[in-house]
């Protein structure tokens, strides 16, 4: 662990480059996680990979270092991976849906709904159901 | 086509002509034929393409309907009574979001005490909910009003009601002309969506909105109901060019010329109020009915108009805002605001009590000699309210309203008058 870390750049469009030792900032977008820095080039996840879909974008107005950011990304980011981009998602109320979003700011990278608190399964099926009908694979989240 | 069919099944192949793509019911008595009628239509094949739904609540039906309506597929619900309450917070939300939803209510009492009979207590408690809200006189305005629903609904992209009395009109049957496929095509273009969740050009749909705008959509919302007040009536106007009848608008007058006496009234309960007044006009009586077919938006202008020349106004009505009076009643009240008119609410029909002529014709004689008071309920049996009165005065643990009630009148479900 004594050599230097690569360090990132802040965005897609200036991607880092193998032994780079300049000093970056951590932003989200196009930034490797920490983790990942740590491992091989062949060895990082999708989620250290600048070209990630980024699907909940930064800018939001979630607390530093919350789990629920994170956690939403990952798992958006996977099936948007898993479904080439034909992605819906549905969001119940919560603070996910309220720090990604205030008009008219939003994060989301993917057409996106929130309607109320305890329906989100049924918006998505409703989705689907449409999907379906218009003769489109159902996919959504 | 002319055929005598029950009003559900009317109501179920109107809404197939209307090429629904998603539709999502939880069955409710008196709604349940109608959504049958389109689960038959559906699984044969005959309604196609389409997606039938079956969910476990009427809170599910309406939030399915929000999220096929905003992935741009044209979406139909139907519910009743209890049902409407369960999804309540949801049908703020399809109005909110300004989806065209178009949803019928077959209109029911609401409990305690459960009661499945009509009247219209579902769709008044959902006024205020930003809804447009239609109300159906007959099957074949029933039927017809579907097809204008759609319209107007996606025009606007706005949810529409269509209300219907529970059982008097979804389980009579009765003659309807039912439309060609031909002739609701030409009529109702295919849904194009004013937003809609498409990964090829995303939005969000839904977020939040702080104090900065939200009076103003909130705003939007009254003003294109505004605007459907000039729509409606163009839109009953272009459906009589097409389909050769009078159905929808937003007044249905009745025997109006020269009527001193106005009696105001929405649904079913029109067909007998124009009987009576025929009784009443061939006794010389200058006597008109009004029918409310637009409740939502609420036709302030065209009502004060049609009342100006009036010198009362009676209105009769299947809701009843507790602690209040009349709910109709409170909103005509604004409509004639400064005019001359002696006014009247007869509260009638609740829980499905029949609305007979002969109670009609007395409760009119009464505002005809101007000794009908400000609120009157219709057929109430007087004393058996004040036995129940007189109970909670005697003994404090008096037990279940309802049950010692019922045990006065003796046998249960002996009549319904």
């Amino acid at each position: 662990m004594g050599a230097p870390l690569p360090v990132t750049g802040p965005g897609a469009e200036n991607p880092p480059e193998a032994g780079d030792t300049a000093p970056g900032k951590f932003y989200q977008t196009g930034t490797f996680t920490v983790g990942n820095r740590l491992l091989a080039p062949q060895d990082r996840s999708v989620q250290s990979s600048v070209t990630r879909d980024n699907s909940l974008n930064s800018g939001h107005r979630a607390c530093q270092g919350c789990g629920e950011a994170l956690g939403a990304r990952y798992a958006v980011d996977a099936a948007m991976r898993a479904t080439g981009g034909k992605l819906i998602a549905a969001n119940a109320t919560g603070c996910l849906e309220v720090f990604s979003t205030p008009y008219p700011e939003t994060s989301w990278q993917l057409p996106w709904i929130h309607s109320l608190f305890g329906n989100v399964a049924a918006v998505g099926t409703g989705i689907a159901a449409a999907l379906k009908v218009k003769g489109k694979a159902a996919t959504c989240a | 086509m002319l055929e005598q069919i029950e009003g559900s099944v009317a109501v179920a192949r109107a809404v197939a002509l209307c090429r629904p793509e998603v539709i999502c019911a939880y069955p409710i008595s008196p709604q349940t034929h109608i959504v049958e009628g389109l689960g038959e239509l559906v699984r044969s094949g005959a309604l196609s393409p389409c997606e039938f739904i079956n969910v476990e609540s009427e809170f599910a039906a309406m939030s399915v309907a929000i999220g096929a309506s905003a992935a741009g597929a044209r979406s139909y619900t139907a519910t009743a009574s209890q049902g409407l309450l369960f999804m309540a917070e949801a049908v703020y939300n399809a109005s909110g979001l300004g989806l065209p939803i178009v949803m019928t209510v077959a209109n029911r009492a609401i409990g305690a005490p459960i009661n499945i009979w009509n009247d219209h207590s579902d769709s008044m408690s959902q006024r205020d909910c930003g809804w447009l809200q239609l109300f159906a006189e007959s099957n074949q305005e029933a039927l017809d009003l579907h097809l204008q629903a759609f319209k107007l609904a996606e025009e606007l992209s706005m949810p529409v009601m269509v209300c219907m009395d529970g059982f008097i009109l979804t389980h009579a049957y009765e003659r309807v002309s039912i439309p060609s496929q031909a002739e609701v095509d030409a009529f109702l273009p295919p849904y194009e969506p004013r937003q809609v969740l498409d990964p090829n050009e995303p939005v969000s749909i839904g977020a939040m909105v702080g104090p900065e705008a939200f009076m103003e959509v909130r705003y939007l919302a009254h003003k294109k109901q505004r605007m459907a007040l000039e729509r409606i009536p163009e839109i009953a106007a272009e459906f009589r060019a097409r389909f050769g009848r009078d159905s929808g608008g937003l007044l249905h007058p009745y025997r109006m010329e020269d009527a001193e006496t106005v009696v105001i009234a929405l649904g079913s309960v029109l067909g007998t109020l124009k009987d009576t007044v025929d009784e009443l006009r061939a006794a010389g009586v200058p006597i008109g009915v009004l029918g409310i077919a637009s409740f939502r938006p609420f036709p302030l202008e065209a009502l004060r108009a049609a009342l100006s020349p009036a010198k009362r106004v009676v209105v009769l009505e299947k809701s009843f805002s507790v602690g209040l009076g009349g709910v109709v009643s409170t909103d005509v009240r604004l409509a004639v605001a400064g005019l001359a008119l002696r006014g009247s609410t007869v509260v009638a029909g609740l829980g499905g009590r029949a609305i007979t002529k002969d109670s009609l014709l007395c409760v009119l004689a009464r505002a005809l000699r101007d000794e009908l008071p400000d609120l009157t309920f219709l057929d109430l049996d007087q004393g058996l309210v004040d036995r129940q009165l007189e109970r909670e005065r005697a003994v404090r643990r008096s037990g279940p309203i309802a049950e010692n009630l019922l045990r006065d009148v003796g046998t249960v479900a002996s009549k319904v008058h």
